[in-house]
């Protein structure tokens, strides 16, 4: 018994993403909370509108990058990139952005309307409006 | 004057850039070497007994600007080393996203044969080396019209519906002389829906009227009419002959496995152009940033062999029989294909692969042939 819940902690565990992260928007955007499946939605490319404006998809290259495509998106790396390329070669989308960091996801959303991305946990400012929790 | 004007588009919009931020630049392409490794040709490629390193090696721009919310236009310029990396529109049109899943477009475009037609030279969009001869053998690709879509959700699934009209005039070869095609009153619906992520499924149906001037088949054509036989003539010769392409695909992305499959199925009514079914189905594991595939492949296209029978069999008319029947067999295929790959992604958006094809054509009097070739693919 104690070696099944040993194993199942250790699931747990292992399942849980190193970095705990957040989506986010624009403070002034009118997009409300989104579920897993409306995040995804959003940057697989299928819904093109965020808070009534066309989507503007900001991925990042720090840490919280891998936590965020494996456990929230589902799909991670070259699958998604090669994703991403049969929608921006064939029209069905708008390149998604792909910035250095935390602060540079920050200033692109805040700039720009339709902006979504996703940032760790401590980076969360009054420039930028939660819509997600990962 | 095609390769200016592209040019002259790309340095206007290229210079448009640095003053919007509205125009996006993006690109990929693929460098292969290739050659045969069994026999003297291999289908769908310009390989022979060397190492080839132009033929299936291309590199793409793409150009998008957005005109306001709703409206942008979009370039995609293709430089084919089989064409000498001369520059050539592979789509160029205005589009329209009117939300809530609305789109058009208008202008050059795919045609939406196939499952992977709409990136069929992005290598980076596809497991193979290059999308299975078996059934992406088209003599084209692109048509220049209008389209329209709409993309819906419903639980877990995620759907696409579209219809296309337009038409497509290109020069091909026909028994290696020069031929010229119209494809008229071109109309097409499609319908792809993805389920949970990783199960697609898809279904696309096109026609057109098919107006083909071959100068291989013109002295057969001048010599049926000639004895008389305007009728044979019809039903050989491609006038306005009506087309008919149906595809069915199916792809299942799940865990490590893909799975993908498809058939088609090509006729043209009133001509000797052959009935062809045609298919493929491709496995591939994924082991990490490997993915070792392997595809079977067939085509099957069956000649008619009853337009010679129009034909009285009375001695006089032997020669024009023999030399009917000899077009109307050119049209039979009966071909296999084994394709072994492997892609291994590098780095996101670099991935090399490989590709070894062993080609059994059973047809009479044609030739087997086996192929390898090795490839990096790219996406900016």
């Amino acid at each position: 018994m104690k070696r099944i819940l040993t194993i199942a902690a250790l699931a747990f565990l292992a399942a849980s993403p190193a970095f705990a992260g957040k989506v986010v928007v624009a403070a002034n955007s009118s997009q409300g909370a989104l579920d897993k499946a409306g995040v995804q939605a959003i940057f697989l490319g299928r819904t093109t509108t965020v808070g009534g404006q066309p989507a503007v998809v900001v991925f990042q290259k720090g840490p919280v990058r891998a936590p965020f495509e494996s456990g929230v998106v589902g799909r991670a790396g070259a699958q998604l990139a090669s994703h991403w390329s049969r929608l921006v070669f064939t029209g069905r989308a708008k390149a998604p952005e792909d910035v250095a960091d935390d602060a540079a996801v920050k200033a692109k959303v805040a700039s720009t309307p339709g902006a979504i991305g996703y940032i760790s946990d401590e980076a969360v400012d009054a420039t930028v409006k939660v819509v997600f929790d990962f | 004057m095609k390769s200016v004007l592209a040019l002259g588009i790309l340095a206007a919009l290229a210079a448009a850039s640095t003053h919007a931020q509205s125009v996006q630049i993006t690109g990929f392409g693929q460098m292969v070497a290739g050659t045969v490794t069994d026999g003297t040709a291999f289908p769908g490629t310009g390989y022979d007994g060397d190492w080839d390193f132009k033929d299936e090696s291309l590199f793409a721009l793409q150009v998008r600007g957005d005109l306001n919310d709703q409206w942008s236009a979009t370039a995609q310029i293709v430089a084919r080393g089989r064409e000498d990396f001369e520059p050539e529109f592979a789509w160029a049109y205005v589009g329209w996203n009117g939300g809530n899943g609305w789109s058009a477009k208008a202008g050059r475009q795919r045609v939406p044969f196939f499952r992977y037609s709409d990136f069929l030279e992005v290598g980076y969009a596809f497991p193979w080396l290059r999308p299975p001869h078996a059934v992406y053998n088209a003599t084209f690709s692109n048509y220049d019209g209008i389209s329209a879509a709409y993309a819906f959700a419903s639980g877990d699934w995620f759907s696409n519906v579209g219809v296309i009209g337009g038409k497509n005039e290109d020069d091909l070869l026909i028994s290696n002389l020069p031929a010229s095609q119209e494809l008229a009153s071109l109309v097409g619906v499609y319908a792809d829906t993805t389920y949970a992520d990783w199960l697609s499924l898809r279904a696309s149906y096109l026609r057109a009227d098919v107006t083909v001037d071959a100068q291989a088949l013109n002295p057969l054509l001048a010599a049926l009419r000639g004895n008389g036989f305007a009728g044979v003539a019809e039903a050989v010769d491609f006038s306005e002959d009506s087309g008919q392409f149906i595809g069915l695909a199916a792809e299942v992305n799940r865990g490590s496995w893909l799975l993908i499959g498809e058939w088609t199925k090509t006729t043209i009514d009133d001509s000797y152009y052959a009935d062809r079914t045609q298919y493929y189905v491709t496995g591939g594991y994924r082991i990490g940033a490997w993915m070792p595939n392997v595809t079977w492949g067939r085509r099957d296209n069956e000649a008619k062999p009853e337009i010679v029978g129009l034909l009285p069999n009375v001695p006089p008319l032997a020669g024009l029989r023999a030399a009917t029947a000899g077009v109307v067999a050119s049209e039979a295929l009966d071909a296999t294909y084994w394709s072994y790959g492997l892609r291994w992604d590098v780095a996101t958006n670099v991935a090399l692969k490989a590709d070894y094809t062993l080609y059994t054509n059973d047809t009479p009097a044609s030739a087997d042939a086996d192929s390898l070739a090795v490839g990096v693919v790219f996406t900016f």
